[in-house]
Order: C-alpha cells, then sequence, then structure tokens
C-alpha cells in the first residue's frame, strides 16, 4: 500500500498511504506533514525537522539509487548482519551436538574440546575427530572421552593415540628430529628472502648513481 | 656462468613439478605407515566366533611367521581379496589369523562357510577396541608377525603381486 508512493514526488503528505506514520524517528516525532516524504527505498514515509533537510535525504537516497555499487545502504547491510549471525548461531549447535559427553566439570569439558580437535581422523585424514563422524572417529572420541574422566594428561591421550596411529594423528607435528626442518623451514625461507632482497637493493643502490 | 644463472629459474622449476607429479599421481597418502612396525604385537584376548574353539589370544602368534588379518563381512574388497588369502593358505601354508572387526560372529562364521576359511582361528573384535590397540583404521588390513613383533602391514586388498613381490620375499628373508 505504501509502496505506492512516488519515490520522486518531494513531499507525499498529500497521498493516504503516507500519513504520518509510525516508522517516523522518535528525535522527529513532531513532524508536520509538509516535512513528510516518501522513502524510495521502504515505501514508507520518513520525516526530517525542516523541509531542506528531507530533500537533501532525497536526493541523497535518489543519488544512491543512481549508483547500484555504492547501495549498501543501512537496511542491506543489516540483512548480511542477520545472515553472518545465524550463520553462526547454526554453527553452534552443530558443535552443541557433542553434549552426549557429559562431564562433570567444564575444565574437563573444555580439555576434551581441545583434544578432540586436535586428533586427527585417519579414515578422512583432514579433519578433526571432532568434527568427523566416521566410525573409527567415534570410537577414538569414546576413547578421549573416557581417558579425560579417567583424568589422565593431555599427553597421556596424544601419547596413547600416536604409539598406535604414529604422529601422523596429531593434527599438529610435534617438534622432533623429523619435523625440525617443517618447522625451521618459513624462517629459513624468510631469511632467504631478506638476503636476496638486500641484495637486489643493494646492486640499484649501485646502479643508480652510475646513471 | 651467465647460462647457468638463466637456466636456474627452469632446473628450479623442473624439480618442483617434478615433486608435485609424484605427489599428484604416485604418492598414495592413504596408505598410513604403522606405527607399530618392530614392536610386539599388542596383547590381546578375544572370543573366537565358533563358540566351540579356543579364543583368540596375541601369545599364539609368538611364531616364526604368522599373518594376521583383520577384515569383516560387511568389507566388499574384503570379498576380492579372499581368494588370494585361500591361495596363501593351500598354495604357501602360511599361518593366519582372522580378527572381524565391528562384526558379528554368525554373519562370519555363513561368509566362511560360503567362501572357505583360511585361517586358524578367527576372533571378534565387536567393540572395535583391540583393533585401535593395532592402529587399524579400515579393513581390510594384514598384519606380518615375526616371532611376536609386527614386521609389516598391508593396508587394502592383496593381491598376487603384492604379495608376491612385498610379502612373500619378506617372509623368506626372516624365516631363513
Amino acid at each position: 500500500m505504501s509502496k505506492s508512493c512516488h519515490p520522486i514526488a518531494e513531499s507525499c503528505s498529500a497521498r493516504k498511504s503516507c500519513s504520518v506514520a509510525k516508522s517516523c524517528h522518535p528525535a522527529t516525532e513532531s513532524c508536520h506533514s509538509a516535512t513528510e516524504s516518501c522513502h524510495p527505498e521502504r515505501g514508507s514515509c520518513f520525516c526530517a525537522k525542516d523541509p531542506s533537510m528531507t530533500s537533501r535525504i532525497l536526493h541523497k537516497i535518489l543519488r544512491a539509487k543512481a549508483r547500484p555499487a555504492l547501495r549498501m545502504t543501512a537496511l542491506p547491510c543489516r540483512t548480511a548482519l542477520q545472515i553472518i549471525f545465524l550463520f553462526f548461531l547454526f554453527l553452534s549447535t552443530a558443535h552443541a551436538t557433542q553434549d552426549n559427553y557429559p562431564f562433570s566439570s567444564s575444565s574437563d569439558a573444555t580439555r576434551f574440546q581441545t583434544l578432540t580437535n586436535e586428533i586427527r581422523c585417519v579414515v578422512c585424514q583432514n579433519q578433526s575427530i571432532a568434527d568427523s563422524n566416521a566410525p573409527l572417529a567415534n570410537d577414538l572420541r569414546e576413547k578421549v572421552y573416557r581417558m579425560v574422566i579417567a583424568q589422565k594428561s593431555d599427553e597421556d591421550i596424544k601419547k596413547y593415540l600416536s604409539q598406535r596411529y604414529g604422529d601422523y594423528i596429531l593434527l599438529q607435528p610435534r617438534f622432533n628430529q623429523l619435523t625440525l626442518v617443517l618447522w625451521c623451514f618459513p624462517f629459513i625461507a624468510l631469511l632467504f628472502v631478506i638476503v636476496i632482497l638486500k641484495k637486489f637493493i643493494y646492486q640499484e643502490q649501485i646502479s643508480l648513481p652510475g646513471e | 656462468m651467465k647460462l647457468v644463472r638463466i637456466l636456474m629459474p627452469f632446473i628450479f622449476l623442473f624439480i618442483l613439478s617434478s615433486i608435485l607429479t609424484y605427489e599428484l599421481f604416485y604418492s598414495r597418502p592413504h596408505e598410513l605407515p604403522s606405527a607399530l612396525i618392530g614392536k610386539p604385537l599388542p596383547e590381546f584376548s578375544l572370543q573366537n566366533i565358533y563358540p566351540s574353539q579356543p579364543a583368540l589370544q596375541s601369545s599364539m602368534m609368538n611364531g616364526d611367521v604368522v599373518l594376521l588379518n583383520v577384515w569383516a563381512t560387511w568389507c566388499h574388497v574384503c570379498r576380492a581379496e579372499h581368494e588370494m588369502l585361500m591361495k596363501i593358505k593351500n598354495d604357501y601354508h602360511v599361518p593366519m589369523f582372522g580378527l572381524i572387526y565391528k562384526d558379528n560372529a554368525a554373519d562370519a562364521i555363513e561368509w566362511l562357510k560360503e567362501n572357505g576359511n583360511p585361517y586358524i582361528f578367527v576372533g571378534d573384535d565387536h567393540a572395535g577396541d583391540t583393533a585401535i590397540d593395532l592402529g587399524v583404521y579400515g579393513t581390510p588390513e594384514l598384519f606380518v608377525i615375526k616371532q611376536g613383533k609386527i614386521i609389516y602391514r598391508h593396508i587394502g586388498t592383496l593381491d598376487q603381486d603384492t604379495w608376491e613381490k612385498k610379502i612373500y620375499p619378506l617372509l623368506g628373508n626372516l624365516s631363513s
């Protein structure tokens, strides 16, 4: 009904569909019909304290309409945020399904959460056992749960699993002789880049005065 | 010297692409090496699928060379390798034990009646606990055990080729 307002109209107070609507901002409650305008986006009336402001706002909105790329106004922005919020809401409920592992203390529960996130599902390989629903992942979660309940230390639990499945089962590789290169490589590479860059910059500095 | 400098990026590229080609087409990331190679077989005692027979125990596998096959009736690939297992029993005479993983005894008995039984004893690992101790992450998996120690693990179906090239030479070397 209110959409029938013509967006170009300076003021739509004369139209029935645009009476002093509730949607008027509380700050400008005392708006007169002359200062009312039709909002082209919402299709309802909005009011400003003085008529010049109304036309300015209208002008701004119409200009925004002309440039679709810049139309990320408050409304679509809020929708986007709502979608993001909903997404994370569902994500959090996905994690809440792990409540079938009851713990008496919250520290144990967080310990279980972190541990299962650090253990690889050997069947699916790029998932942790917390994320995987493979039968073996279920079994291993159960094992970890029982060991956490039995107050075994994190280190003991990891050792138990790596003795059977190898260090590969730990998503974060341990620091040992075998993984020395793996851990040190980023630093070596960075050093290498610095040396190379330095050499280039130095060469450039030498060649500059010659030009 | 200048030639080397020009060729350097190409050599680097060649090495990199060779590594990537190998990783892409020839590496087998799903075949994890067993953490138990060279380690003693973990202790276990499992109920035999045949009630009249003794329980399957790790102490039974202290002999010279024995094989332990982890399988299940729900595992389709296990059916494919069964013929090879029968061949190992009949032609190569290597003692072999079976372990059914997350399965039930009645199905396994039926299955063995239908396809032949290559195993001396078959243990029933219903909960999958022994499998975890063995580091099993799928079926079938074949363990080669020499004097109570695990010396090799084969993942996936066993065929004539793998048997001849990988496993049989291992037995020959070790039993001599």
